[in-house]
């Protein structure tokens, strides 16, 4: 029964071929439909709650709208594009986005990799502490900024209290409150925030040299610095690639730690441009203006997006 | 006792990058354990002139504060709650419904949807802020 000769199997399988097309014709139409009717929940929140509101946020960024005094904007196309690069308040909150990326990119890689690398180096507990590491990443900004509002205040703070300790009491103040210390401070905290992430990525990065390497280069007498200097770095190219991207990202974004910790004071001092723009919305009611300079940052994340995405892609290839 | 040795030398060895690690370590959590000290302090001895890292006396007076001073905070609670399970709810039905249409069906507009879902996510929530604001200015949902 199982042998049957060939002849008639061919016919079958030939009038099958026929039904089956038109049958597969069918179930596509089917599948197409399931897929539009299952994407359509997700697809009506997207409209609703960030399509709808680009498109008209977009609108806004070319209108002059105050919404307090007036019902509805006025046209006036890309002047608040042109405008913002005059405005002097604009340029400090820049200024302080760059300032606040300096401070704390560089230290955020080599806390990463020198964390990473002592963890690596097979330090007794190392699988413990890499978790007391990461557990800031998981205690919201707010509450972070919250929390070291008052450690670096300067009569009841645990700050001043161990550089009292120490003996160098003398260099103690309310950090928060001098303009010189405010921006730095809140860099710290943001490291604080975001250190660990970056010891797993680079963890990540690290395990993935081959060991071979270390080995044949140990054997052509090479020296610690050497092998950190030829093998570690060169092999460690994407992740540096991926955490200067990421911490760019971050940097551009600060918002919640200024907003909760110094509402840009003392002075300008933290002022940075999120936090401007949102002022600029809600306590200045230039909605048009605020609109226009978030479609400039979101250019600019948008940019460090795609070079992330593009980054990600080499990577893996 | 041989194998002692070597394991004794082995711990020795990996000592300083331990040490290095376990400060760096400290550091990192001496935040969050100076906060569940101070809650186990009385008011007075957090706002006091001494300052102290361990609590002279240990209370659980700031956590029944919590239920006696704020009287909401029942309230404060069931908001979280509610705010979760609805959205979480909601989040669930919808993206697995959407993850299932992504990832396993074929229809032309696929990857379209998909590419312009990431593109939207990627946009900073500053610039949704101000119109939702305004939406719901509108609608009247503010402060209500």
């Amino acid at each position: 029964m199982f042998n049957a000769p060939h002849p008639p199997v061919r016919a079958v399988s030939k009038l099958n071929t026929i039904k089956e097309r038109t049958a597969s014709v069918h179930n596509r139409r089917r599948e197409a439909l399931a897929g539009y009717l299952l994407i359509l929940p997700a697809l009506v929140l997207f409209i609703g709650f960030l399509g709808y509101p680009l498109a008209y946020s977009f609108y806004l960024s070319l209108t002059k709208y105050n919404f307090v005094y007036s019902n509805t904007p006025t046209w006036i196309g890309l002047d608040n594009y042109i405008k913002m690069f005059s405005d002097p308040q604009f340029r400090v909150a820049l200024l302080h986005t760059g300032q606040f990326t300096l401070m704390f990119l560089p230290a955020l890689m080599l806390l990463g990799l020198g964390i990473a690398s002592l963890i690596q180096s097979h330090a007794i507990g190392g699988n413990i502490l890499q978790g007391v590491i990461f557990l800031p990443v998981v205690v919201p900004l707010s509450i972070a900024g919250v929390m070291f509002i008052w450690l670096y205040s300067g009569n009841f703070g645990l700050v001043n209290f161990l550089l009292n300790k120490v003996g160098l009491g003398y260099i103690g103040r309310a950090w928060l409150n001098s303009p010189e210390t405010a921006l730095p401070a809140i860099a710290i905290v943001n490291l604080w925030k975001y250190t660990g992430l970056s010891v797993v990525l680079f963890l990540a990065g690290l395990l993935a040299i081959p060991s071979e390497l270390y080995e044949a280069a140990r054997i052509d007498g090479a020296n610690a610095f050497q092998l950190l200097i030829y093998i570690t770095i060169p092999n460690l190219k994407e992740t540096f690639a991926l955490v200067t991207v990421w911490g760019l990202i971050e940097s551009w974004k600060v918002f919640a730690l200024p907003f909760v910790m110094t509402r840009g004071g003392p002075g300008d001092s933290t002022q940075v441009l999120y936090l401007y723009i949102y002022e600029m919305a809600f306590k200045y009611y230039d909605v048009g203006k605020a609109a226009a300079m978030a479609f400039f940052l979101a250019l600019i994340i948008l940019l460090l997006s795609l070079l992330t995405i593009r980054l990600m892609q080499t990577e893996s290839q | 006792m041989r194998l002692a040795d070597i394991r004794i030398k082995s711990v020795l060895r990996r000592l300083p990058q331990s040490i290095l690690l376990a400060v760096i370590a400290l550091l990192f959590f001496s935040p969050l354990l100076w906060v569940l000290l101070t809650s186990f302090k009385n008011t007075d001895e957090i706002y006091g002139g001494q300052m102290t890292i361990l609590p002279e006396q240990w209370t659980l007076i700031q956590y029944q504060g919590i239920t006696k001073q704020a009287k909401f905070f029942p309230t404060y609670m069931m908001n979280s709650f509610l705010i979760t399970i609805v959205s979480v709810t909601i989040i669930a039905i919808v993206a697995i419904l959407a993850g299932y249409s992504f990832g396993r069906l074929r229809y032309s507009a696929r990857d379209g949807l998909f590419v312009s879902f990431l593109f939207i996510l990627g946009v900073p929530n500053v610039v949704f802020l101000i119109p939702v604001y305004l939406m719901l200015l509108q609608l009247k949902l503010l402060n209500n």
